[in-house]
């Protein structure tokens, strides 16, 4: 190999290593501290400990929010999926003018245009004009209303991808409407399920504004656990906590690659992985990395 | 063959959006018939498919099959097996799962279901490919797989939507052989919907020639009938091909037609038409006779002297073009061992029979 050549595959080497060192730098920086002994964000570690592991699982405040996170992200994903793909059918199947349909498809994602704390302040307005109380209920429609385009997009755009007369062979080999929808639809569009059932659950696991909107004080989530942890106190535990949403993270990645590897040797993976509007794994590893490190 | 009507349509008209499908259809396949509906696009030949598959409810009229009146009855308790244009297997189905999908919704045992999938997947050539996923075929398996899916059911008509559309010129000829075999053995009534007047021909036991202008039927009969018959121009022209004269009627006697230019065609049943009526006489390029000798048959009723403008050699045969009367005549001249092919830019006389020239009223 002569040297220019050499030079520019050190040159790719290098910027290539930059750019990950930018990305992931944070994440490392997170989890060293996080068996730091000392209490402060300092250099050089003096020593490593567990001991803010062990303080942060004791942490019942932490634990409840935990759980509430967790609740809170299952509820969203089941009502939104659920909504969502009933939507997408629903609408795929409309025979409306096509350029009504592309704009109502056009102005779906609104929600996701607007800034976070618009949709906060307007759902808080809302529910007080209606004496809602604020709950659990009232953070779960918001994340609903955050999460549904997402998933009615993903899952339509999949729609799109099964030609309809694979719905009328079935009709025409003695397949009701509901035995199509299940037998033949349904899992035509599974990977789109499980890819917005993934990106609904980080979405709604990790996010912060709507949520300090819209629980009225009476319990926390995570993301607002961790908030008032900076605020009041800045200990060594919001590193491990963060740490062990990397590892969450991590390992919900791992289970997708190990989950399309099997169906890649099934040999689904080509054709149905094809049109895929969301690369399963990767945007729920961004969206919890970005929740952890906030 | 047996001649109970399987499927029939009566004035049948369908209407989208005040765009016409068809208009008032008239049709009766027989039991075991193979039967197309041929006609160029448009001519609602792919509605009176839906509306026989049950996609489509007519608005008026009714559809009838094996007996039974099809009015608000859903596609899936019609008994009719569909091959679609565009294969519409199921993609995450394989081989055997997709051919066993119509016995699975029929709630059939799962030792039938064995025998009757594997004798289908045999019957259309392709066991030992019952693993494979629709994506890891060829065209032409995928057609075979539509095929076997449509056909393990039993069905009491067979619709195929232009199944051979998609596939290359040889798989398709072959195709087409096949299913007339298959045809011939299973007897299932068949109804073929196609544009390609070729196909038609080969396959058919009898054809309906569906236009545009008329949303609905045209003419219907057996390929040879249609061929040396054309109740219509529009026929003349869409089935094969023919070379075609416009002029006015000069006079009618004993049965055949002379024109204004001095031509003369046989007149068909109840042909009516006034002195001096346009006409245009079509003739078929097979029934041409060419010669380069101007003064040969100075009796033959028709005689047309013209220049050979353009020879297409077509190996058992040639066909030449040639301009005469300001128009464009097609001749077809199948080889004998001592002719020889006549060049380009020769003067030539064109005979033809009266008996073998259809005439139309315009």
């Amino acid at each position: 190999m002569n040297l220019p050549k050499r030079l520019t595959s050190l040159a790719r080497g290098l910027f290539l290593a930059l750019v990950f060192l930018f990305l992931f730098a944070p994440s490392v920086v997170v989890v060293v501290f996080s068996f730091n002994e000392s209490r402060f964000f300092s250099l050089p570690i003096k020593g490593y400990t567990f001991d803010w592991y062990r303080e942060m699982i004791h942490r019942t405040p932490l634990i409840d929010a935990t759980k509430n996170s967790f609740y809170i992200a299952t509820l969203t994903v089941v009502v939104s999926v659920g909504l969502g793909s009933i939507t997408g059918v629903i609408f795929n199947r409309w025979r409306a003018n096509r350029i009504v349909k592309s704009m109502i498809s056009s102005v779906i994602p609104m929600p996701l245009l607007l800034p976070g704390l618009i949709w906060g302040l307007a759902l808080l307005i809302l529910f007080s004009r209606f004496d809602v109380r604020l709950s659990i209920w009232t953070v779960l429609a918001a994340h609903v209303l955050l999460t549904l385009p997402l998933v009615i997009l993903i899952i339509s755009t999949r729609l799109q991808t099964l030609d309809p007369a694979v719905e009328e062979a079935a009709l025409s080999l003695g397949a009701t409407y509901p035995e199509t929808l299940y037998r033949v639809v349904l899992p035509h569009i599974a990977p789109a399920l499980l890819a917005s059932g993934l990106m609904t659950f980080t979405i709604s696991f990790n996010e912060f504004i709507l949520s300090f909107f819209l629980t009225g004080g009476g319990f926390n989530t995570l993301p607002i656990y961790i908030y008032s942890l900076i605020r009041w106190e800045a200990s060594p535990i919001i590193n491990a906590i963060a740490t062990v949403m990397l590892v969450f993270a991590g390992l919900l990645v791992l289970a997708m690659y190990w989950i399309e590897g099997a169906r890649a040797l099934r040999g689904i993976s080509r054709q149905s992985g094809e049109g895929d509007p969301a690369e399963p794994g990767a945007p729920s590893a961004i969206q919890v990395t970005q929740g952890a490190t906030s | 063959m047996d001649q109970t009507v399987q499927v029939s349509l009566e004035s049948v008209t369908k209407t989208y959006d005040q765009v016409i499908g068809v208009e008032s259809l008239d049709l009766r396949v027989n039991k075991g018939e193979f039967f197309s509906l041929l006609g160029p696009s448009g001519c609602g030949k792919s509605t009176t498919l839906r509306l026989i598959a049950g996609f489509e409810q007519p608005d008026r009229g009714t559809v009838t099959i094996a007996g039974q009146p099809m009015q608000g009855v859903p596609p899936y308790k019609r008994n009719i097996g569909i091959v679609f244009q565009s294969y519409a297997l199921f993609p995450h189905l394989d081989v055997f799962e997709n051919v066993a999908f119509g016995l699975r919704t029929r709630r059939i045992a799962k030792n039938e279901i064995r025998t009757r999938v594997a004798q289908a997947i045999e019957t259309v050539e392709l066991t030992g490919l019952e693993k494979r996923k629709p994506h890891q075929l060829s065209g032409g398996q995928q057609q075979r797989v539509a095929l076997a899916r449509a056909i393990v059911i039993q069905p009491d008509v067979l619709l195929l939507d232009e199944p051979l559309g998609a596939l290359d010129k040889k798989l398709r000829e072959n195709m087409q052989v096949r299913l007339i075999e298959l045809h011939r053995e299973l007897g299932i009534t068949t109804i073929y919907v196609t544009h390609d007047q070729e196909e038609a021909l080969t396959m058919s036991d009898r054809i309906a020639v569906m236009s545009s202008e008329a949303h609905g039927l045209v003419q219907l009969d057996t390929p040879e009938l249609l061929y040396k018959n054309p109740g219509s121009l529009f026929v003349a022209n869409f089935i094969g091909t023919s070379s075609v004269i416009f002029d006015t009627l000069a006079d009618v006697s004993s049965g055949y037609a002379v024109t204004d230019g001095g031509l003369r065609a046989r007149c068909p049943q109840g042909f009516r038409a006034q002195r001096g009526a346009p006409v245009a006489l079509s003739v078929r390029p097979e029934k041409i006779a060419i010669r380069a000798d101007l003064d040969a048959e100075p009796e033959a009723p028709n005689r047309l002297r013209g220049i050979v403008e353009t020879i297409v050699f077509l190996g058992e045969s040639t066909t030449y073009l040639v301009r005469a009367k300001d128009r464009e005549f097609r001749v077809k001249r199948f080889h004998d061992a001592d002719q020889r092919v006549i060049p380009e830019g020769t003067p030539v006389l064109l005979s033809w029979h009266p008996d073998d020239t259809s005439i139309f009223v315009q």
